[in-house]
């Protein structure tokens, strides 16, 4: 009499390869699975970065057309750097760079000044005039991948 | 924005100007530069007194870094200017003006042309031609307070090579 149990080994072998398939695929949904997670945190990292620089330029542009309106027929500097504005534009830090140096990319202008102001540094040499100033700053943004 | 657009703009804060014959809009809005600087015949940087390390925003060393009105009378004098008393063109002879507020600091600088009118840079705005020095005197500036006068340099140049 044959025992209940018996099976005969090609059964077995049989057994063993389909579990060892299920294994390997369950692996590589794992992997994809992981691989998915990753991918999708990427893009929302990217996401993220788009949204938040999108954001910083707008932030930008609005308080940089207030400091114009409110300081336009002042050649103080002093007045400049003082409005509360401009302030508002330094106090964001470095988040802020890359607006200022597109807008001063486009068009240069004394708002170079607040990249004095947040990197706590100048960038040219005595005579240097504002549009050579500006230059040095896009420049400067490329080197340190701002822009 | 159109010319009297821009006019409209510049008549809220110099309301003077609508009275001056010879009011005209000379340039396009431009912040690369100040009144001091175009006074001083520079359309490229900022010259204001300032203890702030900027970008093109110079002021000399020698010269008092405040905006009282020595310290402006110094610059100038540095550039061969000398005070004059009177504003009216002379010929062969540049001159300049200075404006002071209330507490009698200084706020504006503007040129007299070869034509006899005066061109102003308007802050980081546009540059104008006005009659007189006197028709920009109000709230945003105050009044003219001196005047400085130099021989004219490009008249000198002209004679030497007329020579």
């Amino acid at each position: 009499m044959i025992p209940a149990l018996y099976q005969p080994p090609a059964f077995q072998e049989f057994k063993t390869a389909v579990s060892f398939q299920q294994n390997q695929i369950q692996n590589e949904f794992d992997h994809l699975h992981e691989n998915t997670i990753e991918y999708i945190e990427g893009l929302n990292k990217e996401r993220e970065k788009v949204n938040l620089d999108i954001y910083y330029k707008f932030k930008f542009d609005e308080l940089y057309s207030k400091v114009i309106k409110e300081t336009l027929f002042s050649s103080s500097s002093d007045r400049f750097l003082e409005n509360s504005n401009f302030k508002k534009i330094t106090s964001f830090g470095y988040k802020i760079v890359p607006a200022i140096l597109e807008e001063i990319r486009k068009k240069p202008s004394n708002i170079v000044w607040a990249l004095n102001i947040i990197t706590n540094q100048k960038i040219s040499a005595k005579d240097t005039s504002i549009e050579e100033a500006c230059q040095l700053w896009v420049n400067w943004g490329k080197k340190n991948k701002f822009n | 924005m159109t010319q009297n657009e821009i006019k409209e703009i510049i008549f809220q804060s110099f309301p003077g100007l609508k009275n001056d014959r010879n009011f005209k809009i000379t340039s396009p809005e431009d912040p690369k530069y100040n009144c001091i600087a175009w006074a001083a015949i520079k359309n490229n940087v900022w010259l204001w007194p300032t203890n702030g390390n900027l970008d093109a925003l110079i002021w000399p060393k020698s010269i008092p870094r405040n905006t009282e009105v020595l310290s402006f009378k110094l610059l100038f004098e540095s550039y061969g200017y000398e005070l004059c008393t009177e504003w009216k063109y002379e010929h062969h002879f540049q001159k300049v003006g200075f404006y002071v507020d209330k507490k009698n600091q200084i706020t504006h600088g503007t040129r007299q042309t070869i034509n006899g009118h005066w061109t102003s840079k308007l802050g980081s705005g546009w540059d104008i031609e006005h009659n007189n020095p006197f028709s920009i005197e109000g709230d945003e500036y105050g009044k003219v307070i001196f005047f400085m006068k130099r021989a004219n340099i490009s008249f000198d140049l002209n004679k030497i090579k007329h020579i």
